[in-house]
């Protein structure tokens, strides 16, 4: 496929990126471990309750939430909100990483290049600063955003009209809210698509990544908008899961919500593969035909 | 690649059955427990439409769950799930039976044999058997005097006489649960016991309407009780001094009643976070007994 057909067509690039992991599933290696250790930590919460770990956790949920927290069915309630707040520091700390090591493998693929798995960690590694830097700037972008939209939320709330348009405006903030969330970050991820591929391929540094980021976006961003949006329908039935999940635990019992965010959690490093691949692979395609 | 693949996979699942072979929680236990229980909501969202077998096997089900943890601490609330299928069905017989076996079995536990035994006797007073359940209600006050049931009882005594008309029982039980209450806020003074033996003697000059020993006792509980970790500043303000001001300016319609109290109080107690608020409190009554 040519540069020129990927920069025209979003469902283009992203069926080529679809048969790229499809053909080197060595991509989605990166991805695994971040699952690895997604659901280490997960196993860790849902234990913390139970002996032995609850020698050191139990204390801790007392003074926090409560002594009912350590039973059945309060304990899912803590796995969610735990698990929820984890996933800062995990993006942070290694999603940041690995998203670089998946850049590094795909220039690797681009160039026919052999991959060793050695020489992708240490090419991330003499990055990692920078990435981690990267990955803090879309976060707090992203929780400016969630600041902002709160602010929305609670004036919605305070709309008192029972019909008319106050009022579908009322009702479009509040049950929308999810699928806001959803566009903002979508939003975010365009907002710094190149940062690390810039980083990892051209070996820039944070800074200049972010300069060349932005010029690289110039006329591209409602394209890249429409690649990374694209692939987040297939995020849509969990959200829809998520934002139902009373009606879930009375059907399933609590143990669904358990299942519902690692379900939702593969789904979104399935998602995050696909940017990563489709906006390195424009990256490339962009670069070549300059 | 693969390698390091199936060494995260063997992580996760050592991990996984180390964690569940060394919990020796009742993790098990309380999540059949919640299962039943929701087959129990279900059951007694319409009781009457339930074929008989299913409240047999709920019942069942219930004693396996008993059987299997002995020791649990679910275990009462177990007994008591089974003694409430046998109430939706209106069985008081069966429900007492599970209510003897808590006793036998819980035989230890104050504050749980003195509630099982006043629903014992609620049991009776469903079935409108009045006078044994009274022998009952005067088992849990001589047998569990120190425990919350047992506290209660004679106002509930006194409750019960209110509500059926019987003016003679009602000033006889009155007296019992005066003398009592008086008894047990002089025995425990500074105690849990004490501040709530004096909460129930306001109720019971409450029944009297003896509005001005009302205001003594809420005064006493004021006095001994404010600050101390019985009784918040919070408490004190919106549940004694309020009720202090309703009383003094409603009912014996002489506000100077309270502002002797709180008075006395300040004097008392020149460092106490509270006297700002009674100052207010002082100075606003004073108002509206100069307004009038």
């Amino acid at each position: 496929m040519t540069s020129k057909n990927l920069n025209k067509h979003p469902v283009a690039l992203l069926r080529t990126s679809l048969s790229v992991i499809l053909s080197h599933p060595s991509i989605l290696f990166p991805f695994c471990i971040v699952a690895f250790i997604q659901l280490f930590v997960l196993e860790i919460i849902f234990f913390a309750p139970r002996y032995p770990l609850s020698n050191f956790f139990e204390p801790i949920i007392t003074r926090f939430h409560g002594e009912a927290f350590l039973h059945y069915p309060f304990n899912f309630m803590l796995v969610v909100k735990w698990f929820q707040k984890v996933q800062i520091p995990i993006h942070l700390v290694f999603t940041s990483f690995l998203g670089g090591c998946a850049v590094v493998i795909i220039n690797a693929i681009n160039n026919d290049k052999t991959i060793t798995m050695k020489a992708v960690f240490r090419r991330a590694m003499s990055a990692y600063v920078h990435l981690v830097v990267a990955a803090g700037c879309s976060v707090g972008v992203m929780l400016g955003f969630t600041k902002l939209f709160s602010l929305v939320i609670k004036r919605a709330f305070i709309i008192r009209s029972t019909s008319g348009i106050y009022f579908m405006i009322k009702q479009v903030v509040l049950k929308g809210a999810p699928y806001f969330y959803l566009l903002f970050s979508v939003f975010v991820v365009v907002l710094f698509a190149f940062v690390v591929p810039i980083i990892i391929i051209e070996k820039k540094k944070i800074f200049a990544a972010l300069v060349d980021n932005f010029r690289c976006l110039w006329k591209s961003f409602w394209f890249l908008y429409a690649v990374c949006l694209l692939p987040m329908i297939l995020y849509v039935p969990v959200l829809m899961l998520k934002t139902n999940t009373q009606f879930l635990r009375a059907q399933f019992g609590p143990e669904s919500l358990v299942v519902l965010l690692v379900a939702g959690n593969f789904v979104v490093l399935f998602i995050e593969a696909i940017h990563y691949t489709a906006i390195t692979t424009y990256y490339l395609a962009k670069k070549e035909a300059t | 690649m693969k390698k390091i693949l199936v060494v995260c996979f063997l992580v996760l699942t050592g991990l996984f059955v180390a964690l569940t072979v060394l919990d020796k929680s009742e993790y098990g236990i309380e999540k059949r427990f919640w299962s039943l229980q929701k087959r129990f909501e279900k059951i007694a969202e319409d009781p009457k439409a339930v074929p008989e077998r299913s409240y047999a096997d709920l019942v069942r089900q219930y004693r396996r769950l008993i059987k299997k943890a002995p020791e649990s601490p679910l275990g009462p609330k177990i007994y008591l799930q089974i003694a409430k299928i046998y109430s939706l069905r209106e069985e008081h017989a069966k429900v007492r039976d599970v209510f003897e076996e808590i006793l036998k079995n819980y035989a230890e536990n104050d504050v749980l044999c003195s509630v099982t035994l006043r629903n014992i006797g609620m049991t009776y007073e469903k079935e409108g058997v009045m006078e044994q359940a009274l022998g009952v209600y005067q088992r849990v006050l001589d047998e569990y005097p120190l425990t919350e049931a047992g506290l209660g009882m004679p106002l509930y005594i006194v409750d019960y006489y209110k509500r059926s008309q019987k003016a003679d029982k009602l000033v006889e039980a009155l007296r019992v649960a005066e003398t009592r209450y008086k008894n047990v806020a002089d025995a425990m003074p500074g105690t849990q016991f004490g501040i709530e033996a004096l909460r129930h003697l306001s109720t019971v000059y409450l029944y009297r309407q003896d509005w001005r020993s009302v205001v003594d006792v809420l005064g006493q509980i004021l006095v001994q009780y404010a600050g101390s970790g019985q009784l918040s500043p919070a408490d004190a303000k919106n549940k004694v001094v309020r009720f202090i001001n309703a009383v003094s300016v409603q009912q014996i319609k002489d506000p100077s009643v309270a502002i002797g109290i709180y008075e006395k109080f300040i004097v008392q107690n020149p460092k106490h976070p509270l006297n700002d608020f009674l100052q207010n409190t002082i100075d606003s009554l004073k108002g509206s007994q100069n307004n009038e």
